[in-house]
């Protein structure tokens, strides 16, 4: 595993998405540094997903450049974040324990930053551990897909990038959720949450994506 | 063992675990190739003669047909929960992501199906030399055909009722597969050309496809975002 001695940073310019023809936003430039949050909001279908699978790595942005720093030779773009997307990757058949064991193993390296105890603890789900995932209710699939959050180290992901990360947590599980990303943000890495709920979360700033949309026949209505 | 090792090893062990699960579905392309095999019968008539004759061909079009079974879900299942997502972002190249998929593929529908061959061939009046035969040639001619339908389903993970389309972009090139798998049967039981000739340009088929499988499928699956 590379060492980083310097402080990570995120520097995004000019990106333009094009969704099915229809233009989502163009030349929007964010930078983040190490231990910033951003929370991007922004009316529905306004591109803030869109915007998380391009910084992701997931999606090819039409135009525009995008840098995570410091630059690590051996890895790619979307082995720099750990992306939680909106849908749970779980599969009804495993154990939750076997779920999470499979995602250190296979995605984030048995090297990884923590232990399988300690990624079951961050989201309480020690009791659940050997349930199978086919019998969790909402909330606690959504608790098993943060639990992700934890496998991967700081220096080689530094960028968490949450969609709708608060949807069907109770309480409880918002508070953890609070605590993993304040100790994500002390120890030198970046969070990017597309949400519509307020987030209790340490140096956060806000992007509006709705103001980035561009003026268009259709976007007049609901805007 | 390397970081690499471990993850792909990993990746596998979790496939398997999927497929012999409930409602993995590891036993349907065996029950389904017992289907077909024990139809033959049925349909053929108690002509003995005929039927150790044409075994060959059955029992590599059950196994082609079986294969089929279980490709649809290859990579749709992990596309559409977002799995897929996960292991793009994962330190595994997306072409050893499909490697390890295929692996536990074959190791649920193509093992298993060479194995039974010669039980199966039984019901077909084959000879002890031809059920070995089948059994070598489905074991080497087996991988090749779950790296074509790897090709299709990695095509198609994005697309609902994609199974259908798979069969109608792979059959076709199961074709060489099939007749030197079946020209690898008969060489063993008389005819005039050795077992090894049909059954070394086999190997070479399954070696061919499992790269372009490979490549192929990884290609297909980088254009879903």
């Amino acid at each position: 595993m590379p060492v980083f001695p310097n402080p990570a940073s995120l520097i995004a310019t000019s990106l333009t998405c094009r969704r099915n023809e229809r233009l989502l936003f163009a030349g929007l430039s964010l930078g983040l540094k190490a231990g910033q949050a951003l929370a991007l909001t922004g009316p529905n279908g306004v591109g803030k997903t869109s915007l998380l699978r391009i910084l992701a790595g997931l999606l090819r942005p039409e135009s525009g450049t995008l840098d995570i720093l410091p630059h690590a030779p051996d890895l790619d773009l979307p082995q720099r974040s750990v992306f939680v997307s909106s849908r749970d990757p779980l599969k009804g058949a495993l154990t939750v324990r076997e779920l999470i064991e499979g995602w250190r193993g296979s995605v984030y390296g048995a090297g990884g930053a923590v232990s399988l105890a300690e990624a079951l603890d961050a989201f309480e789900l020690g009791p659940l551990a050997d349930i199978p995932c086919a019998y969790l209710s909402s909330g606690q699939r959504r608790r098993v897909s943060l639990a992700r959050l934890k496998l991967g180290s700081v220096q080689a992901r530094p960028l968490w990038l949450l969609d709708e990360p608060t949807n069907a947590l109770d309480d409880r599980a918002r508070e953890r959720l609070a605590a993993a990303v304040a100790a994500h943000l002390a120890a030198g890495g970046m969070v990017i949450a597309a949400t519509h709920d307020p987030l209790p979360w340490p140096e956060l700033t806000t992007l509006d994506l709705g103001q980035h949309r561009l003026a268009q026949p259709s976007a007049g209505a609901n805007a | 063992m390397s970081a690499f090792t471990t993850s792909f090893l990993a990746l596998v062990s979790r496939d398997l675990k999927l497929a012999l699960r409930i409602g993995g579905g590891a036993s349907f392309a065996l029950v389904f190739f017992l289907m077909i095999v024990t139809l033959t019968p049925f349909a053929i008539g108690p002509d003995l003669n005929l039927l150790a004759r044409i075994a060959p061909a059955i029992l590599w079009i059950g196994a082609v047909l079986a294969t089929l079974i279980g490709l649809d879900r290859l990579f749709q299942a992990d596309a559409e929960d977002g799995t897929l997502d996960l292991l793009k972002s994962g330190q595994l190249p997306l072409e050893a992501v499909v490697l390890a998929k295929c692996v536990a593929h074959w190791l649920t529908t193509g093992l298993p199906l060479s194995l039974a061959a010669p039980l199966f061939g039984l019901m077909l009046a084959m000879e002890p030399a031809g059920m070995a035969a089948a059994s070598a040639s489905l074991l080497a001619g087996t991988p090749a055909l779950t790296f074509i339908g790897a090709v299709g389903a990695g095509l198609t993970a994005g697309i609902r009722r994609g199974g259908l389309l798979i069969a109608i972009m792979a059959l076709p090139l199961m074709i060489p597969v099939l007749i030197f798998g079946v020209a690898a049967c008969n060489a063993a039981v008389g005819g005039t050309i050795s077992f090894m000739t049909p059954f070394a340009i086999l190997c070479a088929l399954t070696l061919i496809f499992a790269v372009i499988g490979v490549v192929g499928a990884a290609a297909g699956l980088r254009q879903i975002d």
